[in-house]
């Protein structure tokens, strides 16, 4: 399927509701981060996974969150998709508190999460329950389907598909609830790199064709840059925002253009300073570990340049 | 031997017991197994039930099942209803326990994932709580079928004057009248009946399951 027929009226029309690119619309908050404090208790002791953090998302807009391990991302993603209640502060969609998970907030985890005892299309159409007419209800499912080239099959089980198939059908039955805002939290982190450029290239198609609210996490800079109207660099212990990078490049963009390079070369450095940090704290922790266990063994140093920032550049 | 199985089963006697005997265990395993499914997502999932029923449960299940017959007989004469509920307790235990088990170790990715979808309450349940722990629910109904076949034959055995002649009477018939074939016969039809049991409908169907929900090597 190409561009052109991936038409408004094939994605419900939501763009209609969603109204057009944050520039022309008036600017309201779409997704709104209000303080949001938020601590896990671990064997370690007490880990303050966000502190007092703020951030305003506008209608329409694709926001990736990027940060070293351990920065709260996930844990931010998850306040807004109202799975996880932050100890303090609040969250707002359209200016309303959000106090639970809803359809209105689609969420694609890292893991497809799939029904493993539905088929694919059948995966597809749990989202669609509201719709009563069963042909219409497989209809549109099978339109969702073949959104992501997945049509020829719909009567496959999850167990059958690759993983970036399964994550395909993961999109479709995310847009298949017609959400206001789509939530990706970390969505191609367990594929290969090519299935994984293959999938942005198919994300940013689609939200060009219908301009859902999308905020996206990743711990890879480039595939922000390649997706992003903004980037969001956090950092962590504790999870705080450090600094927001607009990327006005044209698009599609490509992955691996000059250009997406060069802002991503950019904010690694910018984030140099945090990955050294947790680097640091790493290995204080491993030789912390090492004086108390007496062992020496040269394999439990581990190495400020193995964060996982590196990925993919 | 043969020859008391070619004879019982010519004359049908067999036969007949075999099916008095399979009826009884088809009835108390389907209420075994509703019963037991309903008792273990309320354990598995409502805190205050698990904490109430759950020590319970697993306690109950170490009583030999057939300790339930003279409490069955007291509540029910020398009847049908007395083997019924001695079946019935044998199975529902086990399947209780299985199921509950089940659900609390449904991979926590599934809920999350139905409750972004808007399912809740009854939805939550009969569509993803019920199907994500069904391979528990099989593997539970595999054991309940075990127990409440023993079951079954303890409480035909016990109760030989009671109702229409189950498998279990025709082995104390045999006995009684120092028939050595006609036991022999019939216990070779109860081990048939148990391996075709396991073999033939659980251990398939808890294959095609497992392999389903990918919990299986591909």
């Amino acid at each position: 399927m190409s561009l052109a027929e991936l038409t408004p009226q094939k994605l419900n029309s939501a763009p209609a509701r969603n109204g057009h690119a944050p520039q022309s619309a008036p600017i309201t908050a779409k997704l709104r981060l209000d303080g949001i404090t938020m601590t896990f208790s671990s064997r370690q002791g007490r880990v303050e996974a966000l502190r007092d953090v703020s951030l305003t998302i506008h209608p329409g807009e694709f926001v990736c969150l990027v940060g070293p391990s351990g920065c709260g991302k996930s844990t931010l993603l998850n306040v807004l998709a109202g799975l996880i209640r932050p100890d303090s502060g609040v969250a707002y969609k359209d200016d309303k508190p959000i106090t639970s998970a809803g359809p209105d907030r689609a969420v694609i985890f890292q893991e497809a999460a799939l029904f493993p005892w539905l088929s694919t299309v059948q995966n597809v159409e749990f989202a669609l329950k509201h719709v009563r007419d069963k042909r219409e209800r497989r209809q549109r499912a099978m339109d969702y389907l073949q959104m992501v080239h997945l049509g020829r099959f719909a009567g496959s089980y999850p167990h059958e598909l690759s993983g970036g198939m399964r994550q395909r059908v993961a999109i479709a039955r995310a847009l298949a609830l017609d959400p206001d805002v789509l939530l990706m939290d970390e969505p191609f982190a367990a594929l290969d790199a090519q299935t994984r450029d293959l999938l942005i290239d198919e994300v940013q198609r689609i939200w060009l064709a219908t301009r859902k609210t999308v905020v996206f996490v990743t711990h890879n800079v480039l595939e922000a840059v390649t997706l992003a109207d903004r980037v969001v660099c956090m950092g962590a212990r504790p999870g705080c925002i450090k600094e927001e990078i607009p990327v006005t490049l044209a698009r599609p963009r490509e992955v691996e253009s000059p250009d997406t390079a060069r802002i991503a070369r950019t904010i690694l450095d910018n984030l140099q300073d945090e990955i050294a940090k947790i680097a640091q704290e790493e290995s204080d922790y491993a030789e912390a570990d090492r004086a108390r266990n007496g062992d020496t063994h040269a394999g439990r140093i581990l190495h400020p340049t193995s964060g996982t920032m590196g990925d993919g550049i | 031997m043969w020859g008391a199985l070619v004879a019982g089963f010519r004359d049908s006697s067999l036969i007949i017991a075999i099916k008095v005997s399979l009826i009884r265990l088809l009835i108390a395993f389907a209420i075994a197994l509703a019963a037991g499914t309903l008792l273990g997502l309320l354990i598995g999932t409502v805190p205050v039930a698990r904490r109430a029923l759950g020590p319970l449960a697993l306690g109950l299940q170490t009583l030999p099942s057939i300790c339930w017959l003279p409490l069955a007989i007291i509540w029910f004469g020398l009847s049908e209803r007395a083997i019924l509920f001695v079946t019935l307790m044998g199975a529902l235990l086990a399947i209780t326990i299985s199921v509950s088990d089940g659900i609390q170790n449904i991979p926590p990715l599934y809920l999350r994932a139905g409750r972004m979808m808007g399912a809740k309450g009854f939805r939550l349940y009969w569509e993803v709580m019920l199907p994500a722990a069904f391979p528990s629910i099989i593997s539970g109904a595999k054991q309940g079928w075990a127990f409440a076949w023993r079951s079954l034959m303890a409480g035909e055995l016990l109760s030989v004057s009671t109702g229409a002649l189950g498998l279990g009477q025709t082995l104390m018939r045999g006995r009684d009248l120092n028939d050595m074939s006609m036991v022999l016969a019939v216990m070779a039809i109860l081990i048939a009946i148990g391996v075709i049991a396991d073999r033939v409908v659980f251990d398939r169907l808890e294959t095609t399951v497992r392999r389903r929900w990918g919990l299986a090597g591909a």
